[in-house]
């Protein structure tokens, strides 16, 4: 009867440690949901959580923003350049992956000497050497194609007309 | 020694929560079969790499995706020569980009001449859409539901998986920008491998199922019908009858992929009063409504 009520208290035990060890895994993983990171390239931060209302500033992808708040389709955050609004599609939880070319510093450089492409969102370069050499050894390839190839590349759609686009059709933070 | 299990045990639980970057690594890939062609397993390379394969990295994917779009160039008839549909078709393409799960490349978006419907996406942001599939479009919402397809295999990085494991399985181990320069009869044969999975086997049916449900959740980001690209779906299958159309040939059944499409909005989209835009789809293109 003994051995048996000291099994159970041993087995009782066992539980509450287990359950205190998981809320603690839980409590630390949570920790996670306090913070968000800029996904999408050049996010505006916003003085009020609406697409027209005044940027505060411009954020990098991959910025770790402290959340205050959700409202609707917007985050309330809070980081280095101070606190505004946020379009929550342009968060993620975790962070971006280090292996894109992360266009931020491009557009930083092409910035810095006032350059009219500076707020794209594309680059704009010529093939690569390897799909150049490539395009030459493939005979289905033709000069043209390279042409037209590099053509579309030059279709250059910049941070201004993207957001008029989407203003025009309210989609995305000017979507109501 | 009970409560060190325990630990262990605890430990263990919480490396396997979800959000822990500890255990999602390593692990997509594996147990995979996909045939090798004999062509590439007798392949002689000049400069083989240690074995292991590792992530194919921004530059080299940037050059696959340009030999590829090349490829889709010449072989979908070249690209449309109205400047004025390559620019809308690229605002709409980089709209839902921007809300993607991979914002941080550039992208492209090409309309191609084949009066076939079509659409495909290239590694390194290159997305093409034919004439023919566009003739089936009525909204701007449908030709993003086409692009959100599109861009969620670029940002899951289907085409570089089915690149990659057939690098594995070859042993040609991972590449880099100086390895393909090196050994162009190895870039060649990439090429011709990942054209023939795009262009004429199509990837994984799974691969077009994530993108079928990605491209929902893009939409929904964006603020388009989360659902449109059923529509196109539903289209293309009434006016396909009996013909042989490649587009059904390398996707899963149209119904099939309706159905899914249609669960996952009810399920997370249920409330959403997504754009539809079919006047300013009209004007930009032209087109008038059937």
């Amino acid at each position: 009867m003994i051995a048996s009520r000291a099994l159970k208290s041993k087995a009782m035990k066992r539980s509450i440690l287990f359950v205190l060890l998981f809320v603690v895994a839980a409590a630390a993983h949570g920790q996670t949901d306090d913070v968000v990171y800029v996904r999408t390239p050049n996010t505006a931060l916003h003085e009020a959580p609406s697409g027209t209302a005044p940027v505060k500033t411009r954020l990098k992808s991959g910025m770790v923003l402290e959340v205050v708040a959700t409202k609707d389709r917007w985050i309330e955050v809070s980081c280095d350049a101070g606190r505004g609004y946020v379009f929550a599609a342009k968060t993620a939880s975790e962070p971006p992956p280090t292996s894109d070319p992360l266009w931020d510093d491009e557009l930083e450089d092409m910035a810095a000497v006032d350059a009219p492409e500076a707020t794209t969102a594309q680059g704009i370069r010529g093939l690569s050497k390897t799909a150049n050499e490539h395009a030459q050894r493939d005979a289905d390839v033709k000069p043209e194609h390279v042409q037209q190839l590099e053509r579309l590349e030059k279709v250059h759609v910049s941070e201004e007309e993207l957001d008029r686009f989407l203003k025009q059709g309210r989609l995305a933070e000017y979507a109501r | 020694m009970r409560t060190h299990s325990l630990l262990a045990g605890s430990l263990v639980l919480m490396l396997a929560l979800p959000g822990c970057a500890t255990v999602s690594t390593g692990l997509q890939s594996t147990g995979v079969h996909v045939a090798v062609p004999d062509s590439v397993k007798n392949m002689t390379i000049s400069n083989p790499l240690p074995e292991g394969p590792k992530p194919i990295g921004w530059e080299e994917e940037r050059a696959i995706g340009e030999a590829i779009a090349l490829k889709a160039i010449a072989k979908f008839g070249g690209l449309h020569p109205s400047g004025r549909l390559q620019r809308y078709v690229n605002e709409v393409g980089q709209a839902v980009a921007q809300t993607s799960d991979r914002p941080g490349i550039p992208y492209h978006f090409g309309v191609l001449r084949d009066p076939s419907p079509n659409a495909l996406a290239c590694p390194g942001g290159y997305v093409f859409v034919t004439v023919g599939l566009l003739r089936l479009v009525k909204d701007e919402s449908e030709l993003a539901g086409i692009l959100a397809h599109e861009i969620a295999h670029v940002a899951d990085k289907h085409a570089l998986k089915v690149i990659r494991r057939a690098e594995r399985l070859s042993s040609i181990g991972s590449v880099t920008a100086e390895f393909l320069d090196q050994n162009p009869e190895v870039f060649d044969k990439i090429i011709e491998d990942a054209t023939s999975a795009l262009f004429d086997k199509g990837l994984d049916q799974t691969m077009e199922t994530e993108a079928d449900a990605h491209g929902v959740d893009y939409l929904y980001r964006v603020g388009y019908d989360p659902v449109a690209l059923s529509r196109v779906l539903a289209r293309l299958q009434k006016v396909s009858g009996d013909t042989k159309v490649q587009l059904l040939e390398t996707h899963p059944d149209p119904r099939v992929r309706i159905e899914l499409i249609t669960k996952r909005v009810k399920k997370r989209y249920a409330e959403a009063q997504g754009q539809r835009l079919a006047t300013r789809w009209q004007v930009r293109t032209g087109r008038r409504p059937n």
